[in-house]
């Protein structure tokens, strides 16, 4: 454990730092993890928050987790928490239940987010209110099990999460794979949709749920834009029906010579473990971070990556590089 | 909750290509730790962790049991049919699950294994306790018989899942190996009072199950698509339409099969699996009976590998 601890704060640090440019805004986390029972570093005036318990007039951590402070406002937020969302956040989600004029969309919150059937764009393309042909088409938009990229819309009363997918970068997601991550350990970024090299892009939500695929050629987003104009049905995503595969060879976006599909899907799989061995490290995870390990671990065939020990070399060695990147 | 369709497509490529969502081949397994008496008030113990997937504990209990007409009621319970037959002793298994896991299904992004979770643990108990109860098990039963025909040792093996990341029968046996074979049950002695048999249990003399190194492991094989796979993560588990559970002892036998899926295959797929099996198992048995007999309390990683 003592070799994971060592990562886990150097790679908070150097995570942290690298991400500066972004702005983490106040309230960021304060690249210390804390565990319970651990004395909290407070100036002398402060106010106790979530996570935080007084003894001996000492402010003491009371869950396992990273530690935020607003003015004077300081609270431990637990790696393992629920997701409690905000509004505006890029979250990724499954749906779970089909309802009358709502879906039901697992996105690790204390409650399952709703998704309005009037807040999603209609196939037509025409904002239209939504009638009961809609509402019985609802499973061939979303179906049980589908994963979506959506955006939280607000709050009901009984703190449930609304979510809605009016716009073009939303929608069902296919030809890729999903990782589950805390959503402590994502860090909110300028923009979670990231485009990876070797053709792989991920979307990053906020919730804790990572979407890896391949991206898209330019072609195949040019003619999404127009299935979404109205002529053909939006919601059949591309690459969801064995047709679309061979696809994938074709010209990915910003590069003209096409990828091979098999080497796209290592590249998949490569960010798919490196993401979980810097989760399992307890690291925080940025757009950048991801793609510099990926990028070290590239030389790799995937499977070792599996193996801790070359999961923590791969780390040291992007540390190092990104070190002196900065310098 | 099911996998969306494109997610299952995704996976099933990846394994036609023999790439899978964690970079495996095929016939590639996790890397499993295991750790013998965790627990202290048991009679032996042993948790089994594999590598980003399921975990499992397994407690063993030894009690005396009397062959009267009480038991004979409760005589639904597994394994009681069989003791009767052997004049006493049984081993009584039970799967359950940590409610925290089964709320989730296993998934950990609101997927499950497809299948409820209940159906994945009554099903692995059901072969656990048949496999052990029957002769191929290795266990020399006739040992826990005490008085024959009244009095005998029953085991209680007690599986706790508390993650489920797939895969779960081999885990689930290969850790109830390792709580066996870690046992130690009061040894107990028979005596004559007044031409009647009576039984003595000693309070500090302890004895091994007998047997217990003879335990076959299992492998089970997955099949998706056109090919079969072991170890499978949930995402994988819920791709495949048919699976078959092997279990071989150290001599390359096959010493039970069970079937899950409503699949059906061709009976060369069925061979192909069980050359697979028997070939790797005792391999297998090689590095964890290593692993579990020079062990006392301490961790120690068992390699996943290729056969």
């Amino acid at each position: 454990m003592a070799r994971a601890s060592h990562l886990l704060d150097s790679s908070l640090d150097s995570a942290d730092g690298f991400t500066d440019p972004h702005g983490a805004g106040a309230g960021g986390p304060s690249a210390d993890t804390v565990t319970p029972g651990q004395a909290l570093d407070v100036e002398t005036t402060y106010l106790k928050g979530h996570g935080t318990f007084l003894e001996d007039g000492q402010l003491l951590s009371s869950v396992a987790g990273t530690v935020y402070r607003v003015n004077k406002l300081v609270s431990v937020k637990a790696i393992h928490a629920r997701y409690s969302g905000e509004i505006g956040d890029v979250v990724v989600g499954r749906i779970m239940e089909v309802g009358s004029n709502r879906w039901c969309v697992d996105i690790s919150a204390r409650q399952s987010a709703i998704l309005l059937l009037s807040s999603v764009n209609l196939p037509t393309g025409i904002h239209r209110r939504s009638d009961e042909t809609d509402e019985a088409k609802m499973r061939s938009y979303f179906r049980e099990g589908d994963v979506l990229s959506c955006e939280v819309q607000g709050f009901y009363q009984d703190g449930a999460i609304a979510l809605h997918t009016r716009s073009l970068k939303y929608g069902k997601l296919a030809d890729g794979v999903m990782v589950a991550v805390p959503s402590a350990l994502v860090k909110r970024l300028k923009s979670h949709f990231v485009v990876l090299d070797h053709g792989v892009s991920m979307i990053l939500g906020l919730n804790g749920y990572v979407w890896i695929s391949r991206t898209p050629s330019a072609q195949e987003q040019k003619a999404q834009a127009h299935l979404f104009a109205g002529h053909h049905n939006f919601y059949d995503a591309p690459g969801s029906t064995p047709t679309a595969a061979p696809k994938a060879a074709e010209a990915v976006a910003g590069a003209d010579e096409p990828l091979d599909p098999h080497a796209v899907r290592e590249q998949i799989v490569r960010v798919r473990n490196c993401i979980l061995g810097l989760v399992e490290r307890k690291v925080m995870l940025t757009d950048q971070l991801i793609a510099a390990v990926s990028r070290t671990a590239r030389s790799l065939p995937a499977k070792q990556l599996l193996d801790p020990d070359v999961m923590d070399t791969v780390i040291l060695e992007t540390r190092e590089q990104l070190q002196q990147h900065d310098e | 909750m099911p996998l969306s369709t494109a997610e299952r497509l995704f996976a099933a490529e990846g394994i036609a290509a023999s790439l899978r969502i964690d970079g495996r081949d095929p016939l590639d397994a996790r890397t499993v730790e295991l750790e013998t008496g965790v627990i202290l008030q048991a009679s032996g113990s042993c948790r089994a962790r594999v590598h980003r997937g399921s975990q499992v504990l397994v407690g063993a209990k030894v009690a005396i049991e009397t062959l009267d007409g009480a038991s004979l009621g409760a005589g639904t319970s597994t394994g009681l049919g069989a003791a009767l037959g052997q004049g006493g002793g049984r081993i009584v298994c039970q799967v359950v699950c940590d409610p925290s896991v089964a709320a989730t299904g296993g998934g950990r992004c609101g997927a499950g294994s497809g299948r409820p979770v209940d159906d994945l643990t009554g099903e692995c108990g059901q072969r656990l306790s048949e496999l052990l109860n029957s002769a191929a098990s290795g266990i020399d039963l006739a040992s826990l018989v005490v008085i024959p025909h009244r009095v005998g040792w029953t085991v209680y093996v007690d599986v706790l899942v508390l993650d489920l990341g797939g895969n779960l029968f081999d885990v689930v046996l290969l850790a109830t190996k390792g709580a066996l074979c870690n046992l130690r049950m009061p040894r107990a002695t028979v005596l004559s009072v007044d031409g009647k048999q009576d039984y003595d249990i000693s309070s500090h003399e302890t004895e091994r199950l007998r047997g217990a190194e003879a335990i076959p492991l299992a492998v089970t094989c997955y099949r998706v698509g056109r090919r079969f796979v072991i170890d499978p993560t949930l995402e994988e588990e819920d791709c495949s339409d048919l699976s078959l559970a092997i279990a071989v002892n150290a001599a390359g036998q096959v010493c039970y099969m069970s079937k899950s899926g409503n699949g059906a295959s061709h009976g060369s797929l069925i061979k192909t699996m069980m050359a697979f099996a028997t070939r790797r198992v005792p391999e297998l048995l090689r590095v964890a009976d290593h692993c579990i007999l020079q062990q006392g309390t301490r961790t120690r990683a068992i390699q996943g590998f290729k056969v």
